[in-house]
Protein backbone atom coordinates (compact mmCIF):
# COMPACT_ATOMS: atom_id res chain seq x y z
CA UNK A 1 0.00 0.00 0.00
CA UNK A 2 2.68 2.26 0.40
CA UNK A 3 2.80 5.00 -2.46
CA UNK A 4 -1.00 4.33 -2.83
CA UNK A 5 -3.11 7.52 -3.81
CA UNK A 6 -6.80 7.29 -3.87
CA UNK A 7 -8.67 8.78 -6.20
CA UNK A 8 -8.91 12.86 -6.04
CA UNK A 9 -11.65 14.31 -4.42
CA UNK A 10 -14.60 16.54 -5.75
CA UNK A 11 -13.99 19.54 -5.75
CA UNK A 12 -15.22 21.63 -2.57
CA UNK A 13 -16.13 24.43 -2.22
CA UNK A 14 -15.12 26.39 1.42
CA UNK A 15 -17.30 28.61 2.57
CA UNK A 16 -17.48 31.41 5.38
CA UNK A 17 -19.55 29.22 7.69
CA UNK A 18 -17.31 26.02 7.21
CA UNK A 19 -14.66 28.49 8.19
CA UNK A 20 -16.37 29.90 10.97
CA UNK A 21 -17.58 26.94 12.61
CA UNK A 22 -13.63 25.50 12.55
CA UNK A 23 -12.78 28.71 14.38
CA UNK A 24 -15.13 28.53 17.16
CA UNK A 25 -13.98 24.92 17.63
CA UNK A 26 -10.65 25.58 18.25
CA UNK A 27 -11.51 29.01 20.29
CA UNK A 28 -10.27 31.62 17.91
CA UNK A 29 -12.47 35.10 17.57
CA UNK A 30 -13.88 35.01 14.16
CA UNK A 31 -16.25 38.67 12.85
CA UNK A 32 -19.93 37.77 12.91
CA UNK A 33 -20.43 39.16 9.09
CA UNK A 34 -17.66 38.55 7.19
CA UNK A 35 -17.13 38.27 3.06
CA UNK A 36 -14.30 36.38 3.58
CA UNK A 37 -12.58 34.38 5.73
CA UNK A 38 -9.06 33.36 5.73
CA UNK A 39 -8.74 30.16 7.65
CA UNK A 40 -6.60 29.50 10.27
CA UNK A 41 -3.71 27.01 9.33
CA UNK A 42 -4.75 23.82 11.20
CA UNK A 43 -8.33 23.93 9.05
CA UNK A 44 -6.88 21.92 6.67
CA UNK A 45 -6.99 18.58 8.52
CA UNK A 46 -11.38 19.38 8.02
CA UNK A 47 -10.43 19.08 4.23
CA UNK A 48 -8.62 16.09 4.13
CA UNK A 49 -10.27 14.09 7.81
CA UNK A 50 -13.26 12.01 5.41
CA UNK A 51 -10.66 11.16 2.85
CA UNK A 52 -8.31 10.34 5.97
CA UNK A 53 -10.86 8.47 8.10
CA UNK A 54 -11.86 6.90 4.94
CA UNK A 55 -8.89 5.20 4.33
CA UNK A 56 -8.14 3.82 8.04
CA UNK A 57 -11.10 1.87 7.67
CA UNK A 58 -10.14 0.52 4.09
CA UNK A 59 -9.78 -2.91 5.23
CA UNK A 60 -6.59 -3.32 3.17
CA UNK A 61 -4.99 -1.69 5.75
CA UNK A 62 -6.59 -3.73 8.79
CA UNK A 63 -6.73 -0.97 11.44
CA UNK A 64 -8.47 -1.12 14.19
CA UNK A 65 -10.30 2.86 14.33
CA UNK A 66 -10.82 3.51 17.87
CA UNK A 67 -7.22 2.45 18.72
CA UNK A 68 -6.10 5.18 15.87
CA UNK A 69 -4.33 7.91 17.54
CA UNK A 70 -2.32 10.98 15.82
CA UNK A 71 1.60 10.66 16.51
CA UNK A 72 2.43 14.00 14.20
CA UNK A 73 1.38 16.31 12.11
CA UNK A 74 3.23 18.94 9.63
CA UNK A 75 0.89 21.51 7.41
CA UNK A 76 2.94 23.43 4.81
CA UNK A 77 0.80 26.37 3.19
CA UNK A 78 1.80 28.44 -0.05
CA UNK A 79 -0.95 30.82 1.16
CA UNK A 80 -3.97 30.83 3.54
CA UNK A 81 -6.95 28.95 2.49
CA UNK A 82 -9.71 31.11 2.28
CA UNK A 83 -13.39 30.70 1.81
CA UNK A 84 -14.42 30.67 -1.75
CA UNK A 85 -11.62 28.37 -2.74
CA UNK A 86 -12.93 25.47 -4.31
CA UNK A 87 -10.34 22.90 -3.28
CA UNK A 88 -9.46 19.43 -4.65
CA UNK A 89 -7.88 16.83 -1.67
CA UNK A 90 -5.55 13.96 -3.21
CA UNK A 91 -4.41 11.99 -0.35
CA UNK A 92 -1.23 9.01 -0.38
CA UNK A 93 -0.27 6.58 1.41
CA UNK A 94 3.61 7.55 1.91
CA UNK A 95 4.56 5.23 4.44
CA UNK A 96 3.67 2.15 6.46
CA UNK A 97 5.87 0.77 9.43
CA UNK A 98 5.55 -1.70 12.72
CA UNK A 99 7.60 -0.58 15.62
CA UNK A 100 6.94 -2.36 19.16
CA UNK A 101 3.83 -3.66 17.99
CA UNK A 102 2.00 -0.75 17.08
CA UNK A 103 1.30 0.31 13.03
CA UNK A 104 2.11 3.81 11.93
CA UNK A 105 0.48 5.15 8.56
CA UNK A 106 1.89 8.17 7.24
CA UNK A 107 -0.63 10.11 4.87
CA UNK A 108 0.02 12.75 2.72
CA UNK A 109 -2.88 15.03 1.23
CA UNK A 110 -2.38 17.97 -0.94
CA UNK A 111 -5.29 20.61 -1.62
CA UNK A 112 -4.70 22.20 -4.85
CA UNK A 113 -6.76 25.50 -5.70
CA UNK A 114 -9.08 25.97 -8.55
CA UNK A 115 -6.26 27.03 -10.94
CA UNK A 116 -4.69 23.56 -9.75
CA UNK A 117 -2.16 25.40 -7.73
CA UNK A 118 -0.92 23.81 -4.47
CA UNK A 119 -1.80 25.34 -1.29
CA UNK A 120 -1.57 22.98 1.13
CA UNK A 121 0.51 19.45 2.20
CA UNK A 122 -0.92 18.16 5.04
CA UNK A 123 1.28 15.35 6.27
CA UNK A 124 0.27 13.38 9.19
CA UNK A 125 1.30 9.69 10.72
CA UNK A 126 -1.26 8.15 12.67
CA UNK A 127 -0.89 5.65 15.14
CA UNK A 128 -2.91 2.13 15.84
CA UNK A 129 -1.96 1.29 18.95
CA UNK A 130 -1.07 -2.13 19.45
CA UNK A 131 -3.82 -4.48 21.37
CA UNK A 132 -1.21 -5.08 23.92
CA UNK A 133 -1.45 -1.74 25.59
CA UNK B 1 -0.10 45.47 14.29
CA UNK B 2 3.74 45.44 14.64
CA UNK B 3 4.12 44.07 17.97
CA UNK B 4 4.90 40.27 16.84
CA UNK B 5 7.95 41.97 14.06
CA UNK B 6 9.21 43.69 17.23
CA UNK B 7 9.88 40.86 19.04
CA UNK B 8 13.67 39.31 18.82
CA UNK B 9 15.15 35.58 19.10
CA UNK B 10 14.43 34.42 22.51
CA UNK B 11 11.62 36.17 23.40
CA UNK B 12 8.49 34.77 24.46
CA UNK B 13 4.76 35.89 23.64
CA UNK B 14 2.44 35.91 26.49
CA UNK B 15 1.43 32.92 27.93
CA UNK B 16 -1.59 31.88 26.90
CA UNK B 17 -4.22 29.42 28.63
CA UNK B 18 -7.38 27.85 27.55
CA UNK B 19 -9.91 25.65 28.98
CA UNK B 20 -11.34 22.46 27.30
CA UNK B 21 -14.43 20.57 28.04
CA UNK B 22 -16.29 17.96 26.82
CA UNK B 23 -18.78 19.78 24.75
CA UNK B 24 -15.48 21.58 22.95
CA UNK B 25 -14.43 18.30 22.04
CA UNK B 26 -18.15 17.64 20.66
CA UNK B 27 -17.76 21.19 18.34
CA UNK B 28 -14.89 20.37 17.29
CA UNK B 29 -15.79 16.27 15.69
CA UNK B 30 -18.31 18.14 14.04
CA UNK B 31 -16.39 21.06 12.23
CA UNK B 32 -13.21 18.97 12.04
CA UNK B 33 -15.64 15.54 10.49
CA UNK B 34 -12.77 13.67 13.23
CA UNK B 35 -15.61 11.36 14.89
CA UNK B 36 -13.32 8.90 16.47
CA UNK B 37 -15.64 7.97 19.71
CA UNK B 38 -12.03 8.00 22.13
CA UNK B 39 -13.18 11.69 21.64
CA UNK B 40 -16.63 11.54 23.75
CA UNK B 41 -17.18 8.18 24.35
CA UNK B 42 -15.85 6.88 28.29
CA UNK B 43 -16.42 3.50 27.67
CA UNK B 44 -14.55 3.22 24.60
CA UNK B 45 -11.89 5.24 25.22
CA UNK B 46 -11.18 2.63 28.08
CA UNK B 47 -11.89 -0.16 26.32
CA UNK B 48 -8.85 1.15 24.06
CA UNK B 49 -6.52 1.41 27.28
CA UNK B 50 -6.55 5.47 27.68
CA UNK B 51 -7.52 7.13 30.96
CA UNK B 52 -10.76 8.57 29.41
CA UNK B 53 -11.94 10.84 26.84
CA UNK B 54 -9.05 12.82 25.34
CA UNK B 55 -8.94 15.66 22.92
CA UNK B 56 -8.05 15.60 19.26
CA UNK B 57 -4.25 16.01 18.80
CA UNK B 58 -6.00 18.63 16.03
CA UNK B 59 -7.84 20.30 18.20
CA UNK B 60 -4.70 21.48 21.03
CA UNK B 61 -2.98 22.03 17.79
CA UNK B 62 -5.65 24.04 16.60
CA UNK B 63 -6.27 26.11 19.82
CA UNK B 64 -2.39 26.31 20.45
CA UNK B 65 -1.20 27.83 17.38
CA UNK B 66 -3.43 31.26 18.40
CA UNK B 67 -0.83 32.10 21.22
CA UNK B 68 0.82 33.52 17.50
CA UNK B 69 -2.01 33.66 14.93
CA UNK B 70 -3.89 35.81 17.52
CA UNK B 71 -1.05 38.69 16.72
CA UNK B 72 -0.89 38.16 12.85
CA UNK B 73 -1.81 41.16 10.88
CA UNK B 74 -3.83 40.61 8.07
CA UNK B 75 -0.72 40.55 5.18
CA UNK B 76 1.31 37.67 7.19
CA UNK B 77 0.00 33.95 6.71
CA UNK B 78 1.54 30.73 8.80
CA UNK B 79 3.35 29.05 6.00
CA UNK B 80 4.61 26.02 8.19
CA UNK B 81 3.21 24.31 11.05
CA UNK B 82 4.27 20.86 12.64
CA UNK B 83 4.03 18.86 15.75
CA UNK B 84 4.72 15.60 17.30
CA UNK B 85 1.67 14.37 19.76
CA UNK B 86 3.56 13.36 22.97
CA UNK B 87 0.88 13.00 25.18
CA UNK B 88 -3.09 13.29 25.39
CA UNK B 89 -4.96 16.27 26.77
CA UNK B 90 -7.37 14.04 29.18
CA UNK B 91 -10.56 15.87 29.07
CA UNK B 92 -12.88 14.82 32.36
CA UNK B 93 -16.61 14.82 32.24
CA UNK B 94 -17.12 18.24 34.82
CA UNK B 95 -17.81 21.87 34.25
CA UNK B 96 -13.89 23.01 34.56
CA UNK B 97 -12.53 20.32 31.86
CA UNK B 98 -8.72 20.86 31.67
CA UNK B 99 -6.10 23.50 31.75
CA UNK B 100 -3.58 23.62 28.86
CA UNK B 101 -0.65 26.25 29.33
CA UNK B 102 0.48 27.43 25.77
CA UNK B 103 3.96 29.87 25.41
CA UNK B 104 5.82 30.47 22.21
CA UNK B 105 9.61 32.11 21.87
CA UNK B 106 11.09 33.25 19.02
CA UNK B 107 13.36 30.32 17.65
CA UNK B 108 14.69 32.90 14.49
CA UNK B 109 13.68 35.88 12.48
CA UNK B 110 14.18 36.87 8.71
CA UNK B 111 13.63 39.41 6.68
CA UNK B 112 10.04 38.67 5.64
CA UNK B 113 9.62 35.16 8.05
CA UNK B 114 9.37 34.44 11.92
CA UNK B 115 10.29 30.75 13.47
CA UNK B 116 8.50 30.55 17.03
CA UNK B 117 8.62 27.18 18.88
CA UNK B 118 5.56 26.72 20.95
CA UNK B 119 5.44 24.63 24.41
CA UNK B 120 2.35 22.96 24.97
CA UNK B 121 1.99 21.54 28.77
CA UNK B 122 -1.04 19.94 30.70
CA UNK B 123 -0.86 19.85 34.70
CA UNK B 124 3.19 19.25 34.68
CA UNK B 125 2.42 16.82 31.57
CA UNK B 126 3.78 17.79 27.70
CA UNK B 127 1.49 17.29 24.99
CA UNK B 128 3.59 18.54 22.37
CA UNK B 129 6.43 18.35 21.43
CA UNK B 130 9.00 19.63 18.68
CA UNK B 131 6.31 22.11 17.97
CA UNK B 132 7.54 24.96 14.80
CA UNK B 133 5.30 26.95 13.27
CA UNK B 134 7.01 29.90 10.74
CA UNK B 135 4.97 32.69 9.79
CA UNK B 136 5.93 34.67 6.41
CA UNK B 137 4.70 38.77 5.96
CA UNK B 138 3.94 39.73 2.67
Amino acid sequence: MIGFEYPASDPLQITVKDIQNFCLAIGDTVPEYAKVLAAPPTYAIALVMQAMTHAMNDARLNLNYARVVHAEQRFEHTRSLVSGDLITVTLTISDIKNRMGNDFVTFVARISDAKEKLVTTSTSVLVARSEQQ
Amino acid sequence: MNSLTSLNVGDSLTLMQYRVKRSDLIRYAGASLDFNPIHYSDRIATSVGLPGVIAHGMHTMGAVARVVTDHLPASAFVSSYSTKFSNPVIVPDDDSGALVSVIATVSAKEKDSMFFSIEVTCGNQKILSQTKLTVIFK
